[in-house]
């Protein structure tokens, strides 16, 4: 079990960044005002980063609900 | 010799009868007058009633008999021990002063918590130590529990990864305008705000996995926690400082022998109301209390004397204790004249027929509290040996018999050699949350910590009821801690030498020698002499000046076992 958990956590790992890679190379292609309308929302998923790495869930939590209550 | 009241000579009623005795068995008295009563009348009466007046009965008055040759006996009056006062003369009991008796008497009385609220500083020091439970099978099963949580939360996590992704291509692919390909900006906000959606999921995911594995560590693995202890020679050292009195022991010395206090302290936190996490203060003094089975000074000294087979001597405010044959081994032989045997007594002698046992048993105190001394720590616990004749002609009159039950009143203390199954599989466990945790940088880092559990102390919960015994270098036992320990060690090390093979002797009594006075003394710090050519270790001394009287209990070594019986090991 332990082999497949590591091979799992290897392909989420690969994943994120698979996704992350996207999301840097979708933003290379906005034009500028594109850009401007996506910039809150790469703040807050570089927000999201940092609080995953601190482990602080409540910061994550925070930033859910910013994007609830504008009903988004 | 010559009688001193608070030193103020006087003249004992009973004066020809008092002599001296030196009395090496068991408790070893070393110099004590043959009565313990004395008889004064007239001036010393005088001096008893004025003591009684103004310090009352709880003081003894100091009484010293000074010898011929500027000896000295330091005594006191006990003014508590059934005196008798009559019209013209009062009878008093005598103790020694700084002597055997009066250590002892002080010792039972004084327990190491006195001495703490005395302010006596003890050396105190920390053991490290854990609580393994013997519920390890239901840990496991939480264990794959959590590791099938974990496993679930990845797939689910992978699975809604790779739908955000595929429609992120999607979202990336333009559409054709009137103006060229263009890229919907509903299309990639909607996107964005998804792949925001899948972090928070994602990290949220981790960092309650994370959370769970801590939580997990710390249940299943509390921290390591401190336990007090203090070492046997500290611990008796002081008492003795505390007493007046100096300990001068190369048996304790050379040891690293250490006692482990239960953990039954008043203004502890319950265990009941606070998470394991909480409770890093340790639960014990480090110095014995009086829940432990060595409470006080005198109980501790007596342990010891149990354990390593030792006995305690008191000489001018020195408290030696050392292995029963210490004295033999390292004193010079000492010459005193040969015997002269009366005409009307014949030579006579016995042997030391009460030293012989037919089972020698040493066991350690089994705690029920903590299981581990009746698990791994149960193997090394005791040891039986039995004396077994040599030849035997007819079986039924064979006369070995006796017990010798040592049993010192200390238990064991477990040392975590290794990892056990369940940390082992735990470790693999927490290497998995510390790369789980890792995915976003940083982490965890928990399985080192499993590794450093090795080399402490275990118990199987927080309280025990026995105190400990450990032999620890640097506040842990190491890894050869069984070789100092076991009681098959004791019997190695301090037992043995109570086999009948070795401790054959033949004993004479109530001999009369003539004795110079410089032989006397001489003999006062060394009770074996060499008599007829050989070792002898004099058990008795009496000595009556006055009449010029001397006899002496003595014992010769003597082979009468060797050859006719083996010790058999039962279990060791």
């Amino acid at each position: 079990m332990e082999e497949q958990f590591k091979e799992l956590n290897k392909n989420l790992s690969d994943s994120l960044k698979k996704l992350l890679d996207l999301n840097k190379n979708l933003l290379k292609d906005l034009t500028e005002e594109q850009q401007k309308a996506v910039l809150p929302i790469q703040n807050d998923i570089n927000a999201a980063l940092k609080a995953a790495k601190d482990g602080n869930i409540l910061a994550l939590n925070e930033i859910q609900n910013k994007y609830a209550s504008t009903n988004i | 010799m010559r009688h001193f009241l608070n030193e103020i000579e006087i003249t004992p009623r009973n004066r020809e009868e008092i002599g001296v005795i030196s009395d090496f068995t068991d408790n070893p008295e070393v110099l004590k007058i043959n009565v313990d009563t004395i008889i004064l009348p007239r001036e010393a009466y005088g001096i008893v009633k004025d003591h009684i007046t103004t310090l009352g009965l709880f003081e003894g008055i100091p009484y010293r008999v000074q010898m011929a040759n500027g000896i000295s006996l330091n005594y006191y009056v006990d003014l508590t021990s059934a005196p008798i006062f009559r019209s013209y003369e009062c009878e008093l009991k005598i103790l020694r002063r700084q002597s055997a008796d009066k250590f002892f008497e002080d010792a039972n009385g004084t327990s190491f918590e006195l001495m703490l609220k005395k302010g006596v500083v003890f050396p105190r020091f920390q053991v490290p130590y854990l609580v393994i439970k013997d519920n390890q099978a239901e840990l496991a099963i939480s264990l794959a529990l959590g590791l099938y949580t974990m496993t679930q939360a990845l797939i689910s996590a992978i699975k809604d990864l790779a739908t955000t992704i595929s429609q992120g291509v999607q979202a990336g692919t333009p559409s054709v305008g009137a103006t060229g390909p263009v890229i919907g900006l509903g299309d990639i906000i909607s996107y964005v705000l998804n792949i925001l959606a899948q972090v928070i999921y994602i990290a949220a995911l981790l960092v309650a996995v994370t959370n769970l594995g801590l939580q997990m560590f710390n249940l299943i693995f509390p921290k390591i926690r401190y336990l007090g202890a203090c070492k046997v020679k500290d611990l008796i050292e002081k008492g003795c400082q505390y007493l007046g009195f100096t300990l001068d022991s190369t048996l304790l010395s050379s040891t690293n022998f250490t006692i482990v206090p239960v953990p039954l302290v008043r203004g502890r936190k319950g265990i009941f109301k606070f998470v394991s996490d909480d409770l890093v203060a340790p639960f014990n003094k480090g110095v014995p209390s009086s829940s432990d089975s060595v409470s006080t000074l005198g109980s501790l000294i007596t342990a010891v004397e149990t354990t390593f087979n030792a006995r305690t001597k008191v000489v001018d405010g020195v408290v030696q204790i050392e292995r029963r044959d210490f004295w033999q081994d390292v004193t010079s032989m000492n010459v005193v004249p040969a015997m002269v045997i009366q005409a009307d007594r014949q030579d006579e002698f016995s042997y030391n027929a009460e030293d012989v046992w037919k089972r020698y048993y040493i066991h350690y105190t089994l705690d029920s509290m903590d299981l581990n001394t009746m698990d791994e720590l149960y193997d090394i616990h005791d040891a039986e040996f039995s004396t077994e004749p040599v030849n035997i002609v007819n079986a039924d009159l064979v006369t070995i018999k006796g017990l010798q039950d040592v049993s010192p009143p200390f238990s064991l203390g477990q040392r975590k050699d290794e990892l056990n199954w369940l940390e082992k599989q735990a470790k693999k466990l927490f290497e998995l949350i510390d790369e789980v945790s890792g995915v976003f940088g940083g982490g965890t880092n928990l399985a080192p910590k499993i590794d450093a559990r090795v080399g402490v102390m275990v118990i199987s919960q927080n309280f025990f009821s026995v105190t400990k015994l450990l032999y620890t270098v640097a506040g842990k036992q190491p890894a050869n801690f069984k070789t100092f320990v076991s009681a098959k060690s004791l019997w190695d090390k301090y037992h043995y030498i109570n086999q009948i093979q070795l401790n054959s002797w033949k004993i004479k009594s109530s001999v009369r020698l003539r004795i110079m006075e410089e032989d006397f003394v001489t003999l006062l710090n060394n009770n074996y002499a060499e008599i007829d050519g050989v070792n002898c270790e004099i058990l008795q001394l009496e000595w009556i000046d006055e009449k010029s009287l001397a006899t002496i209990t003595y014992r010769i070594p003597d082979n009468y076992a060797s050859g006719k019986v083996t010790t058999l090991t039962i279990n060791a």
